[in-house]
């Protein structure tokens, strides 16, 4: 499905929250010339709302009373990739991980700042927009041609290896998008290394050490505690 | 005076002397009528002489409910219970009575039967006035071990025992010799005098026992209580002081905002920011240490990459730290450390936190990991004022404020729930002044996996 703005230019937004408060602080944050906010309050209602407004963004909070978030972001993939963005508690790590697994884009932690939403929100349209990547990935100094697949910081050309160079496409491929653990574990080792996160650790590690001008500090590849890794894309 | 516990809703009895719950109608030997109707604000009173019930308005007796035990399943319930003094003491103390009484008096009758076989066996080498000496001390264990009134029959069995088989004519009751008559009112006067004086010496001891042990528990009392109320004041202080703030700031926006210079707009706006981001590492403190006590945090322990872990802590106290130096010293070719990357994470979080909260803006945070055969060692150190050595070793315990300069506002959880997570891992946490001043704050990992881990 395409992201396109609606006849006013307005990106249409569905917040499916049972938080009165909470929706009424994201109408109040969103609505603007550039977005459209609709609200749903339960699961049920949500799903409904998901197929007569065809939302370009969907907001949606786990916990919900009626039904399932797992559940509802699992309905919604049967017939669209919309982009999901799901609003989580900080102690619910597995619950994000389930989410993401489910076909979740992204996650936010409550509570969020506007700014940071916003982010995710537009990050989240673009990837729909774009739907296969640019063969050149540039963000601050590094700079990655998927073409040649050529890797360059700062001008200076990094070798990698094949297993690392995979890793960091896949990663390019999902920008500023998480990927669990168990997903990046799939499609780089195969289904037969999902029970070895040691093997990913490590990788990572090698990868920043190459990519990053502080691996201590990561500004390209961060990580989310206990649910996987996102490669930022900043300007 | 026992104190027990009716509880009118559900008829149950609560106190010393009852089953965990008794319900109206089971107590044993006591009066256990219902008590009559009666409105809020009034007490059914007990009345145990007469057996029956009146109702009296009181004033609410404050702290009677915290002196019910919290395991009692109908605590809720609590307000609406009232002491019945005296209830089960009066009714079933009579019963009681009679049967300790008569206890008495049978041992106060074997004492003198056994005085009497005593003096059977030694009657050939004895004149009858030096047995009275035996039959005195007959009176004594009577007075130690029976009280008063079994002593004074101690002596007045006795006087009768000694003149029916010693005092000549032997086997009657008749005295041949009238100077027998002093020694039996002396005997049985002393034996009156000892039997009181024993009594009340003993007496006294089990008083002072008893007040003792009231005084002990009254105390442990207090001191609970104390604490409980240090962690309440606690908590609604931490909770409330950020409220405040944001209170303040958003009421200040709301009502005067028009009348508020651009700059001053902007500061209030970042104090409630601020202030609602502290707010929020309370409660995720909070939560984390109820997790902990309440033993439901489950550790997800994985093959983990320790400079990532401190990049994780780095970059989610960035904002916070600001411009502030920190450095990182890391061994090369670390290997990877079995760990619960979101809690360990945490961990460094409050640490990096605590630094930055004690030590000035200026200085640097020095965080360094090393690993030997067994344990890895993380070290984070800051140039802050340090801790007296006296507090260190009470640093880690759960709401341990230290006297800081009054910025600081720290909540008193943080280190603890380190402590916490650390020990969890099988793990060790220690604070110790640095030379040249401020804190280290030294945590030992377990290289290999540990026996229970997930």
């Amino acid at each position: 499905m395409k992201a396109s703005p609606d006849a006013n230019g307005q990106h249409r937004i569905l917040v499916i929250d049972d938080e009165a408060a909470i929706r009424r602080f994201l109408h109040s944050a969103l609505s603007s010339e550039e977005f459209s906010l609709h609200e749903a309050e339960s699961g049920h209602n949500g799903l409904s709302a998901a197929a007569s407004l065809r939302p370009d963004v969907i907001l949606l909070d786990l916990g919900l009373p009626d039904l399932d978030g797992i559940e509802v972001i699992r309905r919604i993939r049967e017939w669209s990739e919309v982009p999901i963005i799901v609003l989580s508690v900080r102690e619910r790590e597995d619950d994000k991980v389930a989410a993401l697994d489910a076909g979740a884009d992204d996650y936010l932690t409550k509570p969020f700042g506007v700014g940071e939403l916003l982010a995710r929100i537009r990050a989240s349209l673009r990837r729909s927009i774009v739907q296969s990547s640019e063969p050149v990935f540039i963000s601050a100094d590094l700079r990655v041609d998927l073409n040649l697949r050529r890797v360059t910081l700062s001008g200076d050309e990094i070798q990698l290896t094949p297993t690392e160079y995979d890793l960091l496409r896949l990663l390019i491929v999902h920008a500023d998008k998480v990927l669990t653990h168990k997903l990046i574990l799939k499609q780089i080792w195969g289904g037969a290394h999902q029970e070895q996160p040691q093997v990913l650790r490590v990788t990572i590690s090698n990868l920043r050490k190459k990519i990053e001008r502080d691996p201590s500090r990561p500004r390209h590849i961060t990580t989310e505690p206990g649910v996987g890794y996102r490669l930022r894309q900043s300007a | 005076m026992k104190v027990y516990y009716f509880c009118p809703q559900t008829g149950v009895y609560q106190g010393e002397g009852f089953e965990d719950e008794t319900q109206l109608g089971q107590v044993d030997g006591v009066t256990t009528v219902a008590p009559p109707p009666y409105r809020q604000g009034e007490v059914p009173l007990f009345n145990a002489p007469t057996e029956s019930w009146t109702v009296r308005r009181v004033q609410p007796r404050s702290g009677i409910s915290r002196e019910i035990k919290p395991d009692w399943s109908l605590d809720n319930l609590a307000a609406s219970c009232y002491p019945v003094e005296n209830l089960l003491r009066k009714t079933r103390g009579n019963q009681m009575k009679y049967l300790v009484a008569a206890g008495g008096y049978i041992g106060s009758l074997l004492l003198v039967a056994a005085a009497t076989l005593i003096c059977e066996f030694i009657r050939p080498h004895l004149i009858p006035t030096n047995m009275v000496m035996i039959y005195q001390l007959a009176v004594v264990i009577a007075a130690v071990k029976l009280g008063l009134r079994p002593a004074i029959a101690t002596a007045f069995f006795s006087v009768l025992a000694f003149d029916f088989f010693f005092v000549p004519p032997r086997l009657t009751f008749n005295v041949a010799e009238k100077e027998y008559l002093v020694t039996f009112t002396g005997f049985f006067v002393v034996g009156v005098i000892i039997s009181s004086l024993v009594t009340k010496v003993r007496e006294q001891s089990l008083e002072r026992e008893r007040l003792a042990k009231e005084a002990e528990k009254a105390r442990i009392l207090q001191v609970q209580e104390n604490l409980e109320r240090a962690l309440l004041n606690s908590i609604s202080h931490d909770l409330r002081t950020p409220l405040v703030s944001i209170k303040g700031a958003l009421s200040a926006l709301k009502d005067e905002g028009d009348r508020l210079s651009g700059a001053a707009r902007q500061e209030l706006l970042e104090t409630a920011s601020d202030e609602a981001e502290r707010l929020n590492r309370f409660v995720g403190n909070l939560l984390d240490m109820t997790r902990l006590e309440a033993g439901a945090m489950r550790l997800k322990i994985e093959p983990s990459d320790v400079q990532e872990l401190i990049g994780c802590a780095l970059s989610a106290t960035e904002s916070r730290l600001g411009e502030r130096e920190v450095s990182v010293k890391l061994p090369p070719g670390l290997t990877l450390i079995p760990l619960d990357m979101v809690l360990m994470t945490q961990v460094l979080v409050n640490l990096l936190d605590n630094a930055n909260k004690y030590a000035s803006a200026m200085s640097s945070i020095e965080i360094e990991a090393s690993v030997g055969s067994d344990w890895l060692t993380l070290t984070v150190a800051d140039r802050g004022p340090g801790v007296p050595e006296s507090e260190l070793p009470h640093i880690f315990d759960k709401f341990y404020h230290i006297q800081v300069p009054e910025k600081a506002g720290g909540t008193g959880l943080g280190l603890s729930i380190c402590r916490g997570i650390v020990e969890a891992h099988g793990g060790g946490i220690m604070a110790k002044n640095r030379a040249g001043g401020g804190l280290v704050v030294e945590i030992l990992l377990p290289v290999a996996l540990q026996g229970e881990e997930v």
